[in-house]
C-alpha cells in the first residue's frame, strides 16, 4: 500500500483534466458559450474554496471576501496593463495573477489582526466594512479609473489557465487543512479556547488562513478580470460576497467536494435559469432558504470525497 | 511560608511550579489574594476548597488565561507570568478543563493530533507544498498518537468523532489530549467530575499510570474527597482566595481551619 499508488489517481486525473482543458480550448472542441461557463466555474470554485477556508474549516464568518478579489483584480490589471504589457503574455500573465494573489494576501494579513480578539457575527461586520473600505478606496482612485471602471487588459485567461489554478487551489487548499496548521484552524472553530491551551498558536494560524485564503480571492479576481477585461468598484460588493457565501453553503462547510459542487451547482444553476429572468434572482435565494431549512450544512456539510483525502488520513477509518 | 510547611523533601530540589503572592481581580471582585504555592518536581498535589474559592482561577492564571492582577508564577525557576497560554503550554504545561472541552467534530485521532502543534516543526511553505519533511513529520505524529491512544484504551476508538464517545472516555480522552502536548506538568481540574465510584476508581488508575509513564508532576482540583486523600501527597486548601492550609493529606485533614471552612461546621 504504498502512498504513490494512492496519490497516482488524483494526480492522473488532474494531469488528464488539464490536458483536456488544453485540447479543448486549442482545437475549440467546445463553443465559447460552454468554455465561458466551465471558467467561471473554475473562478467560481476558487472562491468557494477561499471562503470555505475561513467560513468552513475555521468557523469564523467572513462576509468581506470580494474586498480580497477586487485586491487581486485591481492589482494584477494593473500589473498587466502598465508593467507587463510588453512581455510574453505566457510569462506576464500568471506573474499577474500571482502578484494579485500575493496583494490580497497582504491585506488578508491586515484583517487577520482584528480577528485576533474579534469573532463571530462581530469579525463577520469587521470584514463586511473591511470589503466596503477596499470599494471606497477603488472608487477615489482616479488613475485606475474610479468609479468607471479599469480596462485594457487582454483576454489572457483561457480554460487551461483556469484549469491550472483551480488544480493549484484544490492542492494547496487540501494540503493545508491536513497539516498541523489546519488542524489549528480545525481546533479554532470547535473551541479557541482549548486551541490555545492545547499549545495551539491561534493567532499564528488564523493569520496563516486569511492569507491563504485571501491569496486564493486575489487570484480568482486576476483571472477573472482578465476574462471579462473590465473590472469596476460595483463588480465587487455585497453581492459578489453573497453569491461566494451562497456557493460555500450550498456546497457544504468544511468539504472541498462540496466547494466543487456548490461553485459548479451554483454557476450551472444561474445560467440554466436565465430564461426565467428577473425571476432567477428569487429563484436563487428560495433554493437557499430550502437548503438551510432542509439540509442546513450543505450538501457535504463537514464530509469529504474519498478520492479528495490524501492516502495516509485515509487508512485506520480516520474519518473526517 | 508555604514552603516551609512540608519541609525538608522540596527543600532539596527547585520548585516545578511556584506562585509568589498571586493576586487577582476580576473588575473589583477579588478573587485571589496573595496565594503562594509551590509544586515540587513528581509530585501529586491538589487543590481543594469551597465552590468560588479560586481553585479554577488559579489554574487559569497558571496557563494564562489571565494575567494575575499582582504577583508572579515560575514554571521549573522560568518566570512564566503573563505569557501566551500555547507559550506556556509547549514549555511544558498541560491542563484539562472543568467543563470538557474537546474538539468535538474532529475526530479522537485528530484531538490528540492537533495537541502536537507546539511540538511540530514545519513552517507554513513546507505544509502547503506537501514537502518532504512535512510528510514525515505527519507520519511520526500520526504514529505517537496511535501510540499513545492505544496504550490507554482510546485505540479503537482512534477514527471516531470526540463528541459520540461516552462522558468517561471523553474524560480520558481530554487528558490523552494534554497529555500529546509533551508536558512535564499536569493540571487536571475536577477529572472525577460527574462519576460514579466505579469510574472514580478507574480514573484514579489511569492518572497514576499516565503520571508514572510520562514522569509528570501533576496539579489536580477535586472535590471528591477520596481521591484527593487517596492520591494526592501535598494537598493546598483555598478559601474566598486565600491558602487557609497547606501539607501532607493528614495534616489538612485534621487543621480546624479546614474543619470549618470546607468540611463545614455542620459536623
Amino acid at each position: 500500500m504504498s502512498t504513490l499508488r494512492k496519490y497516482l489517481p488524483l494526480k492522473g486525473a488532474a494531469a488528464a483534466v488539464f490536458i483536456l482543458a488544453l485540447a479543448v480550448s486549442r482545437y475549440g472542441l467546445l463553443d465559447n458559450y460552454i468554455q465561458l461557463i466551465l471558467m467561471l466555474i473554475g473562478i467560481n470554485l476558487i472562491l468557494t474554496l477561499s471562503l470555505n477556508l475561513i467560513n468552513g474549516y475555521m468557523g469564523e464568518f467572513s462576509v468581506g471576501h470580494a474586498g480580497f478579489m477586487a485586491a487581486g483584480a485591481y492589482v494584477s490589471s494593473i500589473l498587466s496593463v502598465k508593467v507587463l504589457a510588453a512581455c510574453a503574455p505566457f510569462w506576464a500573465f500568471p506573474c499577474a495573477v500571482l502578484a494579485g494573489g500575493a496583494a490580497a494576501g497582504a491585506v488578508g494579513l491586515v484583517v487577520a489582526v482584528p480577528s485576533f480578539k474579534t469573532r463571530g457575527d462581530y469579525l463577520a461586520i469587521v470584514t463586511l466594512a473591511f470589503s466596503m473600505i477596499v470599494k471606497s478606496v477603488i472608487e477615489n482612485i482616479d488613475a485606475v479609473g474610479g468609479p468607471r471602471g479599469f480596462l485594457g487588459m487582454e483576454k489572457l485567461t483561457t480554460l487551461p489557465w483556469v484549469c491550472f489554478w483551480v488544480i493549484v487551489t484544490v492542492w494547496i487548499i487540501r494540503n493545508f487543512i491536513y497539516s498541523r496548521f489546519g488542524r489549528g484552524i480545525l481546533a479554532v472553530r470547535e473551541d479557541e479556547i482549548a486551541a490555545e491551551l492545547t499549545g495551539v498558536n491561534t493567532r499564528n494560524v488564523k493569520m496563516l488562513a486569511f492569507v491563504v485564503s485571501s491569496f486564493f480571492a486575489g487570484v480568482a479576481g486576476g483571472l477573472y478580470a482578465h476574462l471579462l477585461q473590465y473590472i469596476s468598484p460595483g463588480t465587487f460588493d455585497i453581492i459578489k460576497s453573497t453569491e461566494m457565501l451562497v456557493m460555500v453553503y450550498l456546497g457544504g462547510v468544511g468539504s472541498i467536494a462540496g466547494s466543487i459542487m456548490g461553485a459548479t451547482a451554483y454557476t450551472v444553476l444561474l445560467e440554466a435559469l436565465r430564461p426565467l429572468g428577473v425571476w432567477r434572482m428569487a429563484v436563487m435565494p428560495l433554493l437557499l432558504i430550502l437548503l438551510m431549512i432542509f439540509r442546513p450544512r450543505g450538501i457535504m456539510g463537514f464530509r469529504e470525497a474519498r478520492w479528495l483525502v490524501p492516502g495516509s488520513e485515509r487508512d485506520g477509518g480516520v474519518k473526517r | 511560608m508555604s514552603a516551609a510547611v512540608n519541609g525538608a523533601v522540596r527543600a532539596a530540589t527547585a520548585p516545578a511550579l511556584e506562585l509568589r503572592g498571586v493576586t487577582h481581580h476580576f473588575g473589583g471582585l477579588r478573587a485571589l489574594c496573595g496565594v503562594d504555592l509551590t509544586v515540587a518536581p513528581g509530585e501529586l498535589a491538589g487543590i481543594i476548597g469551597p465552590n468560588g474559592a479560586g481553585k479554577t482561577t488559579v489554574f487559569n492564571l497558571i496557563t494564562g488565561v489571565y494575567k494575575p492582577s499582582k504577583g508572579n508564577i515560575l514554571f521549573n525557576g522560568a518566570d512564566i507570568t503573563g505569557l501566551r497560554s500555547s507559550a506556556i503550554t509547549s514549555m511544558g504545561i498541560a491542563r484539562t478543563f472543568q467543563n470538557i472541552r474537546l474538539f468535538k467534530e474532529l475526530t479522537v485521532l485528530d484531538n490528540v493530533r492537533a495537541a502536537h502543534y507546539a511540538r511540530m516543526k514545519v513552517n507554513p511553505l513546507e505544509a502547503l507544498f506537501h514537502a518532504g519533511r512535512h510528510r514525515a513529520e505527519e507520519k511520526r505524529v500520526t504514529e505517537q498518537s496511535r501510540a499513545l491512544l492505544d496504550k490507554f484504551g482510546l485505540g479503537a476508538l482512534a477514527g471516531e468523532y470526540s463528541r459520540n464517545l461516552p462522558y468517561g472516555l471523553q474524560r480520558r480522552l481530554e487528558i490523552l489530549r494534554a497529555a500529546a502536548t509533551g508536558p512535564s506538568f499536569m493540571l487536571l481540574d475536577e477529572p472525577a467530575a460527574g462519576m460514579h465510584p466505579g469510574e472514580v476508581e478507574q480514573l484514579m488508575a489511569f492518572i497514576l499510570e499516565l503520571k508514572r509513564e510520562l514522569a509528570l508532576t501533576v496539579l489536580l482540583i477535586e472535590h471528591q474527597m477520596r481521591l484527593v486523600m487517596g492520591m494526592c501527597t501535598h494537598i493546598v486548601v483555598l478559601d474566598f482566595g486565600m491558602v487557609i492550609a497547606d501539607g501532607p493529606p493528614e495534616q489538612v485533614r485534621s487543621d480546624p481551619k479546614v474543619r470549618e471552612a470546607y468540611m463545614g461546621s455542620a459536623r
